[in-house]
């Protein structure tokens, strides 16, 4: 796939829950707050 | 040119959410998310983890170093990037005989290591958040393949564009 050239790297913390649990969100995701493309940053510094 | 050096303490805290296509088709009698240049099969309700592919060869001598995906000197890890660049990468017919592999196209969670491109990401862990599917008749291979993509449990929705400028459309307006 043709993505262009790097930018930049990052860490993304790990998410808790990657995978949904159906037994409480019935296959639905909660809504996340990310706009697309735009992760938040950490609240710890300390880069 | 970007260094190796990677920050330990994380940068972000939510994951990056961007779109990408698979193949979904049987494998063990299920129906699995394949990605479209490694057909790699994406595990259901496990991440999926990067690891390079790179071939190896121990003789020869420009060989690349064993390392972690995605690797800054490599073009390994997990792909995901805007709807523009998923366009080019669809069939021009999406709708799939039975039995074929049907396009599909969703939004997926990155996180780990991620190395941002001007039109894309490459990252070390990635799951689907939810996933299109065109799909025009509603007979029993269609509902098995829908019924086996749930197994992700991610949202699975079905969409009635037969062509990849439809498909782009109309999983936009959805996605909205």
């Amino acid at each position: 796939m043709e993505i262009g050239n790097p930018t930049r790297i990052y860490v993304v913390e790990p998410i808790e829950d990657p995978v949904p649990n159906p037994d409480e969100h019935d296959g639905e995701r909660p809504e996340r707050p990310t706009k697309e493309g735009e992760p938040q940053p950490a609240e710890t510094a300390g880069r | 040119m970007i260094p190796d050096y990677v920050p330990v303490v994380p940068d972000y805290i939510h994951p990056v959410v961007a779109w990408r296509m698979w193949f979904a088709a049987e494998r063990s009698k299920r129906t699995r998310l394949i990605s479209v240049v490694q057909r790699t099969i994406w595990p259901a309700r496990k991440p999926l983890v990067a690891e390079c592919r790179r071939l190896r060869l121990p003789v020869w001598p420009f060989a690349r170093q064993s390392h972690e995906a995605p690797g800054a000197r490599c073009a390994c890890g997990i792909y995901a990037t805007d709807m523009e660049t998923v366009q080019m990468y669809l069939p021009q017919r999406v709708i799939a005989a039975r039995g074929d592999s049907i396009p599909v196209v969703g939004r997926v969670s990155l996180w780990g290591v991620v190395h941002e491109h001007e039109h894309g990401w490459r990252a070390s862990c990635a799951y689907p958040i939810s996933l299109f599917v065109p799909v025009v008749d509603d007979d029993d291979w269609v509902e098995k393949v829908i019924a086996d993509l749930r197994g992700y449990g991610v949202p699975v929705t079905a969409v009635g564009a037969t062509t990849r400028e439809g498909l782009i459309e109309e999983v936009g307006a959805l996605a909205a």
